[in-house]
């Protein structure tokens, strides 16, 4: 896998400290060196948010070491404080930031663009098209970040983090090194007479940056003497124009780029020197293509240029084969071939939906019963209870960003105190940036109510722990922080911990918590159905059943289905018991009763 | 020498484990390989696809429309979704097991499995119908579906490893104690397989639309 590939060239490199703060697509890249760091002497860590995870690897890098830092693209939006300023810094051990980016999306909020990001902040960044290319991009990036003084962007995206290759593995004997330590001086100051210094170093670095790049074997041009077509792809675009080429039999010479930013001029304007036109291929914005074009004008290169700004590639989603072979049709002014496909009958519609048994679906329904009469809004946030929002419990009336349900409720609260605002977010969300807002809302005398939905893991990301349970990425710890005595030494009078799958005491500590006229957190305790273990089947009694519906219609359940319009429970039961307590008739009872 | 090869299913049903045995059969015979799959929110009960390619030069990870020599079905709408993945004249082999949907529960959707089998009789090239719960539960473990199918898979011409290696690399991903149920799995998935080839087995889907929406 491309997040193992990475991981690989990094212990390769010799990395010291490595941290992260988990993310999809990029999540697997420190599970793999945590599954080995104790091994090999080196110190990985889940940070409890991004901009920690980069202040930690930029000190160890500030005292010598090898840094690595893995989040994903939105992960880069939290981190961005120290990413800018460390720019005008700069580190002395090489501080690689893996920042996967997921055009789709897939599993994302944004569609954002790490390499503009890069750009933004003046820093190098590398993007590969294939795990092997990642692999070997990762272990160069510590050179170059030791080389340039600046931290490198290492930009994987989906398809190559989640995408497996053969890559052999290679010799491992790397030497270690042993960080040259911390010297204290002025140059780790930032005060704005130091950033003024600063700055042009940091303008001068690209240039720098730029000539490393015009040498790098990640950019590659492919003469085709006979053709006076270009086409320029940058990461794992690459992949799909080749293929794309080869299927339709197309001449161009073909410029692969592994280095986006500052782009290489040399073998850019040797391809200005050899074709008339030139398609860029590249997923998400237009980063190669306005420096190509910027280029080609300063030069005076009497070429076609086109890719986003003439609308042949498109700027939204991923890109494909299929895809880049209909912009290449259009670019050559070919007939676009094939006839579309037979439409296929209607599908089932089949969207994620929380697990059988999740005891997030239980405190969805007790939030709703307890609200019932009352104007409620549900903010929500992001994980798996994201899925909330989904019929039939429709628990989810905003979702923004990370943290954003306890702050959202607050805003809301100021424009419409009549209403009751009940924020939800996961035990990792509250630790990662759930925390300031709460202590906002208590400051600030919100009159909201915090739903912890603890369900002990970070579970959409592949059950990463966090500060709430006595395991790091290094192993079991003595200690874990209590989320009960968090929020109460934030100042919140109001603290209940509940068990949601007792349905009766949740929706008693429910209503407590939304006629309270300051803020409330109530933190429903329950572990993730993923790592417990099944608890009794149930089944439904036929001759009790009334036929409701209730337990089909208010739980949305993957275990309860119906046959000939009558619910019964499938095997995929998870054993929670909370359709048993839904069920007006009495008529859902475990299965070996 | 390539072949592509796409696996659908809902999540946890083993597609992406497939695909990685297929993957590790493929380098054992000395060819490249990639896989991809888009892991995270489809997890969750969500569909799966995951795409394997076996060459001697690849490109991309991603299989592009129309390119699949084989499309593996763990679920018969998911088998549906996947076809415009098939090659013109490439080989389905399919589940005929459905896991119905909670949309379909609620009335957002249906599933009409009649009509889903219909349409892959009708446009695909070759397709093999198996009764994977009745063959899993014959293997003694109903969660060994993707180990049929891939049973199934290794019995057709073309492929550029022998049936034995492609067993081998599923073992060398289970733990010991499942080795014999997912030995008994893949013969399972071969035998029937055969039979459906010659005629003798259970190669049809089950008839009627077992859901409707209310």
């Amino acid at each position: 896998m491309g997040n193992e590939a990475m991981a690989y060239g990094a212990v390769e490199a010799s990395v010291r400290v490595a941290t992260a703060y988990p993310g999809t697509p990029s999540s697997e890249i420190l599970s793999t060196l945590a599954a080995v760091a104790a091994d090999r002497g080196f110190y990985v860590e889940w940070s409890v948010n991004e901009k920690v995870a980069l202040e930690v690897a930029a000190g160890a890098s500030y005292a010598g070491a090898r840094a690595l830092v893995a989040m994903k693209q939105v992960g880069l939006n939290v981190a961005a404080d120290p990413l800018m300023s460390l720019a005008y810094i700069g580190v002395k051990g090489g501080l690689v930031l893996v920042v996967a980016d997921d055009p789709g999306p897939h599993s994302s909020q944004t569609e954002q663009d790490t390499r503009k990001f890069a750009r933004f902040a003046k820093l190098p960044v590398l993007d590969p098209a294939t795990p092997r290319e990642a692999r070997e991009m990762a272990r160069w990036a510590f050179e170059l970040s030791e080389k340039l003084c600046l931290p490198v962007l290492l930009r994987p995206t989906t398809r190559t983090c989640h995408a497996c290759q053969d890559v052999p593995v290679g010799d491992e004997t790397a030497a270690p090194r042993p960080p040259s330590g911390f010297q204290k001086s002025p140059e780790w100051v930032i005060l704005p007479g130091l950033t003024a210094r600063k700055h042009p170093w940091l303008n001068r670095q690209q240039e720098e940056a730029r000539a490393i790049f015009e040498q790098s074997p990640f950019n590659e041009l492919m003469v085709d003497e006979k053709s006076d077509v270009g086409i320029v792809a940058c990461g794992v675009s690459y992949n799909y124009v080749r293929e794309a080429v080869s299927m339709d039999g197309v001449n161009a010479s073909v410029l692969k780029i592994g280095t986006p930013y500052p782009l290489p001029h040399g073998p850019v304007r040797e391809l200005f020197t050899r074709c008339r036109k030139i398609l860029v291929v590249e997923e998400q914005e237009p980063v190669v293509e306005d420096q190509v074009i910027a280029l080609a004008w300063h030069g005076r290169a009497a070429v076609r240029i086109s890719g986003k700004h003439d609308h042949l590639v498109p700027r939204e989603g991923e890109l494909n084969v299929d895809k880049v072979k209909a912009a290449l049709a259009r670019f050559l002014g070919q007939e676009e071939g094939g006839a579309p496909p037979v439409p296929a009958p209607a599908l089932p519609l089949r969207t994620p939906v929380l697990c059988a048994g999740c005891p997030h679906r239980a405190s969805f329904y007790i939030f709703k019963e307890a609200a019932k009469g009352a104007d409620a809004v549900f903010t929500g946030d992001i994980g798996c209870y994201t899925l909330g929002a989904a019929p039939p419990l429709n628990a989810v009336d905003t979702c923004l960003c990370m943290g954003a349900s306890i702050t959202i409720a607050t805003g809301l609260n100021r424009v419409e105190p009549h209403r009751r605002q009940v924020a939800f977010l996961g035990d990792s969300t509250f630790f990662h940036t759930g925390i300031p807002g709460l202590i906002n809302a208590v400051y600030n005398r919100a009159a909201i109510t915090v739903v912890v939905l603890d369900n002990r893991t970070t579970a959409m990301t592949g059950h990463q722990p966090h500060p709430g349970l006595k395991r790091t990425a290094m192993g079991p710890v003595e200690t874990s922080l209590d989320i009960v005595r968090l929020a109460e030494a934030c100042g919140v009078e109001l603290v209940r911990e509940v068990d949601p799958y007792d349905l009766k005491a949740a929706q008693e500590a429910a209503r407590e918590a939304m006629a309270h006229p300051g803020p409330a957190v109530v933190v429903m305790k329950r572990e993730c159905v993923a790592l417990a273990a099944k608890g009794p089947h149930y089944k439904v009694n036929q001759q009790a059943c009334v036929e409701c519906g209730a337990c089909v219609e208010d739980l949305g359940c993957p275990a309860i289905g119906r046959i000939d319009g009558v619910p019964h429970i499938t095997p995929n039961c998870f054993g929670c018991g909370v359709c048993a307590q839904v069920c007006p008739a009495g008529a859902i009872e475990e299965a070996g009763a | 020498m390539k072949v592509d090869i796409v696996i659908s299913g809902v999540g946890g049903q083993g597609a992406v484990m497939a695909s990685r045995a297929l993957a590790r059969a493929g380098m054992e015979s000395g060819l490249a390989v990639r896989t991809s799959e888009v892991i995270g929110m489809a997890q969750r009960e969500g569909p799966v696809t995951t795409h394997v390619r076996l060459g001697d030069e690849l490109y991309g990870a991603v299989i592009p429309d129309q390119g699949a020599d084989f499309l593996l079905g763990l679920e018969l709408a998911e088998t549906v979704r996947a076809l415009p993945k098939l090659k013109p004249g490439g080989t389905v082999i399919t589940s005929c097991s459905t896991i119905v949907p909670v949309s379909v529960q609620l009335g957002l959707s249906t599933y009409d499995r009649e009509a889903l089998a219909g349409h892959l009789k009708k446009e695909a090239g070759k397709v093999v119908f198996l009764d994977v719960d009745e063959l899993s539960r014959t293997a003694g473990n109903p969660r060994t579906g993707n180990v049929i199918i891939l049973g199934a898979l290794s019995t057709r011409p073309g492929l550029p490893f022998r049936p034995d290696q492609l067993l081998r690399a599923v073992l060398e991903m289970v733990g010991e104690k499942l080795r014999d149920i997912n030995t008994r799995a893949f013969e399972t998935g071969r035998l029937a397989m055969e039979a459906a080839l010659t005629g003798e087995g259970r190669s049809a889907p089950p008839p009627g639309p077992v859901v409707v929406a209310p």
